[in-house]
């Protein structure tokens, strides 16, 4: 057992291991408590309005959306990039802090995980229906083309993205499916009832928790996380890219992959901190997920908003000092313009108020960072929106400027999206343990 | 070669249960330097260096990693360079459309390097281990997956000490329950009522229990009584009855427990001394040094005074 007295423990309570079980299996064996049959009744019906908006977007067309010739990425983009950037903070908590060896991921990285995939759910589904017609969307795969022997532009970052996006979303499923299944196997070896005996040990997949089978488990997952670094930092990178490849002031940047990654990080732990306070009190897992982590995850805001900030300050220091009139006018109109209510918003956001974590007590108070993670997420969703509308609608061409605003078609997709990305963590709450009991009970008498 | 450590085929095992991994520890390397051959353990958790001290060679999953990745770049590449360059060469942006075209094709060579070997060494890592879905899962113990640490022997294997020899072993080093002859069985594919009446269960009955600090007693009724006056004499008669849960260590069904030998307040709790924590220990077949070690006294006092 490995102790630092100068730490706190990472488990509270003085959790046996039998504890740790009974704790984390109590939601899926038993009836769900009312709070969450709340919770799971809201989100499906967020789910609902999600299914209409996009029922209508394929019955009348893309035209139901306010994008035109020069906003012809509007709310869409802006959503696509918010999402996958939130899955982030998932891999980089079960990938990136696994090689760090930072033990404190263990009670956060199966729910940090579960969000990556939902997220890149929620994420897909607006390119896939930008396209107009969806159910041709496999036309950006790499298949010969039935009208010619034209194939897709390995030149394009939207092709990049494709690959990206997709080895982005398999490779965290599988990563993710691979630390249930010890889990997976206390359940079905508790079970009570046919139906858990039958799906629990159909997922289990005969595990039994021999060594062997755990020093194989340790170095694939180690693997894992290895490959899994460079992907989380190539997936926003390449969403960059989508942005940077162009011409447009604004856009044409090389700080862009880095700011994107660390703008991915940074809006990812405001979701994680967002939702695990909700979970810790719903669901009581104050001694797992204690005010250690949460410090913990606070600090990684406070670094990553930071740099998010150098970055904004930076953007407009190189445009002002490029001597190039279009790049300034750019960033003057985002100041300034028509849409400097979203700039200042970003700002304040972004790059003020994550730095209230200077101080300890903002750290360790629940209720508080609450508030801040939902600024956070606020921020970040205003940053896409401010880099993608801002430099659209006033480009080079003065005769080409308009305004863009949403219509209620796009406002509900986006709103629809949080519908399924809560219905899903709601089942995954449900059905599978929440916190990685196996890798928990490594570290209940530890102190790190 | 698929591992035979998760299919067990009906063997017969000699197993030793833990509940600590520092012993469990310990007693795979007692065993091996008496050059007993141990089958396998099995743990709720991986356990650092178990793998090492049972002699397992570190996987040579990484080279395939390395090789899977290989594969994906490789894969990359050609997709990108026959589609692009050599069938249907496309001019963008005056871009070339020759070998030169290579660093547009780096993220899609990537992306397939890390894509390939994740889903490779998954699928490998099931393949060795023979992991499928469906497959049935072979146990000693429910509870293996759960908190308890197996350390299994192949009753079948020739060893250099005998059997009755292993076991007492096993209860030296502190296992709480040493079994002779164990089968596996699954829990998800058997009905409670066949698990209840199955012969695994019935071995159980005649479990060896172990000696030492962490026997399990039986105790006679003149015994029982004895102790239980014992108890009513340093505690006192109950009045009222406290939420004894919110004690550390005590949950519901041994909250019943206590209540069912007279304890039901946090005073009486408050007052317990060796005698009487060895009294319930040995009624109660509960953790022997637990109650000490997680202060029940002090913490009943606590919540006493809320």
């Amino acid at each position: 057992m490995y102790s630092a007295d100068i730490r706190k423990p990472l488990v509270t309570g003085g959790k046996t291991y039998s504890d740790v079980t009974e704790d984390i299996c109590r939601p899926i064996e038993n009836k769900p408590t009312s709070s969450w049959w709340m919770g799971f009744i809201i989100a499906v019906i967020l789910l609902l309005v999600l299914v209409v908006t996009l029922v209508w977007t394929v019955w009348e067309g893309i035209g139901t959306w306010n994008v035109n010739k020069s906003v012809m990425w509007g709310w869409d983009i802006t959503n696509f990039v918010f999402w996958v950037g939130i899955g982030h903070a998932g891999t980089l908590i079960s990938a990136i802090l696994l090689l760090f060896r930072q033990k404190w991921r263990m009670s956060i990285n199966r729910s940090a995980e579960a969000m990556t995939i939902f997220a890149v759910f929620c994420a897909a589904i607006f390119p896939l229906f930008h396209m107009g017609r969806v159910w041709l969307a496999y036309w950006a795969l790499p298949l010969p083309n039935a009208f010619g022997s034209l194939w897709v532009n390995f030149n394009s970052p939207l092709l990049w993205d494709v690959f990206a996006i997709s080895t982005y979303l398999s490779v965290s499923l599988v990563f993710w499916y691979l630390g249930l299944i010890p889990d997976i196997a206390t359940v079905r070896d508790r079970a009570k009832t046919k139906a858990r005996k039958f799906w629990y040990g159909l997922f289990a997949m005969g595990w039994n928790g021999s060594a062997k089978s755990w020093g194989r488990y340790e170095v694939v997952a180690l693997i894992l996380a290895g490959i899994s670094t460079p992907l989380v930092l190539s997936v926003h990178t390449i969403v960059s890219m989508d942005f940077a490849t162009s011409v447009i002031p604004g856009w044409h940047t090389t700080i862009f992959p880095p700011y994107f990654v660390a703008g991915a990080i940074f809006s990812g732990f405001g979701m994680v901190l967002t939702l695990l306070l909700i979970a810790r009190y719903v669901m009581n897992y104050q001694d797992y997920i204690t005010t250690e982590h949460l410090e913990a995850m606070t600090k990684v805001i406070l670094l990553t908003g930071s740099i998010v900030g150098v970055a904004y300050i930076t953007e407009f220091v190189i445009a002002a000092y490029s001597g190039y009139e279009y790049e300034q006018y750019a960033f003057a109109n985002r100041m300034f313009g028509p849409y400097a209510w979203a700039y200042w918003t970003m700002m304040f956001c972004n790059l003020m108020a994550p730095q209230v974590f200077w101080s300890k007590w903002a750290r360790t108070t629940p209720w508080f960072i609450f508030v801040i993670s939902i600024i956070v997420n606020i921020g970040m969703w205003f940053e896409r929106f401010v880099i993608i509308v801002t430099s659209l609608h006033r480009d080079f061409l003065p005769s080409s400027w308009v305004m863009y605003h949403a219509t209620w078609v796009e406002a509900g997709i986006f709103l629809g999206t949080f519908g399924l990305f809560f219905t899903c963590f709601f089942l995954f709450a449900k059905f599978l343990p929440v916190i990685n009991m196996s890798e928990v009970k490594t570290i209940i008498k530890d102190k790190e | 070669m698929i591992d035979k450590s998760i299919q067990l085929d009906n063997k017969k095992f000699t197993v030793g249960t833990f509940d600590d991994s520092d012993k469990l520890l310990h007693a795979v390397d007692t065993l091996r330097e008496k050059g007993v051959k141990i089958f396998d353990c099995y743990t709720p958790f991986p356990v650092h260096h178990l793998d090492h001290k049972l002699g397992y060679q570190r996987t040579n999953l990484t080279i395939a990693a390395f090789i899977c990745g290989l594969i994906g770049c490789l894969s990359g590449f050609t997709l990108a360079y026959s589609m692009n360059v050599i069938d249907w060469p496309m001019i963008i942006g005056g871009k070339p459309q020759d070998i030169t075209l290579f660093t547009s094709f780096i993220p899609v060579m990537f992306e397939l390097t890390i894509l390939f070997t994740a889903f490779g060494m998954v699928f490998l890592f099931f393949a060795r281990s023979g992991m499928v879905h469906g497959i049935k899962e072979d146990l000693l113990d429910r509870r293996q997956t759960n908190d308890h640490m197996l350390l299994a022997i192949d009753n079948a294997e020739d060893q250099t000490v005998n059997n009755s020899e292993i076991q007492s072993i096993l209860q030296k080093e502190g296992a709480i329950e040493v079994r002779g002859t164990v089968t596996p069985f699954n829990t998800s594919h058997t009905s409670d009522e066949d698990l209840e009446n199955s012969t695994v269960i019935q071995e159980e009955v005649k479990v060896v229990r172990s000696s030492g600090s962490s026997k399990k007693i039986t105790l006679s009724d003149d015994e029982k009584s004895s102790r239980l006056s014992l108890l009513k004499s340093t505690l006192g008669d109950a009045s009222g009855k406290d939420d004894l849960k919110q004690i550390s260590g005590i949950g519901p069904k041994y909250e019943e427990t206590l209540n069912s030998i007279g304890i039901f307040t946090f005073e009486q709790v408050s007052k317990l001394n060796a005698d009487t924590i060895k009294a319930i220990e040995e009624m109660t077949n509960y953790f022997p040094g637990r109650i000490e070690r997680d202060d029940w006294m002090s913490q009943a006092n606590k919540l006493m005074n809320k």
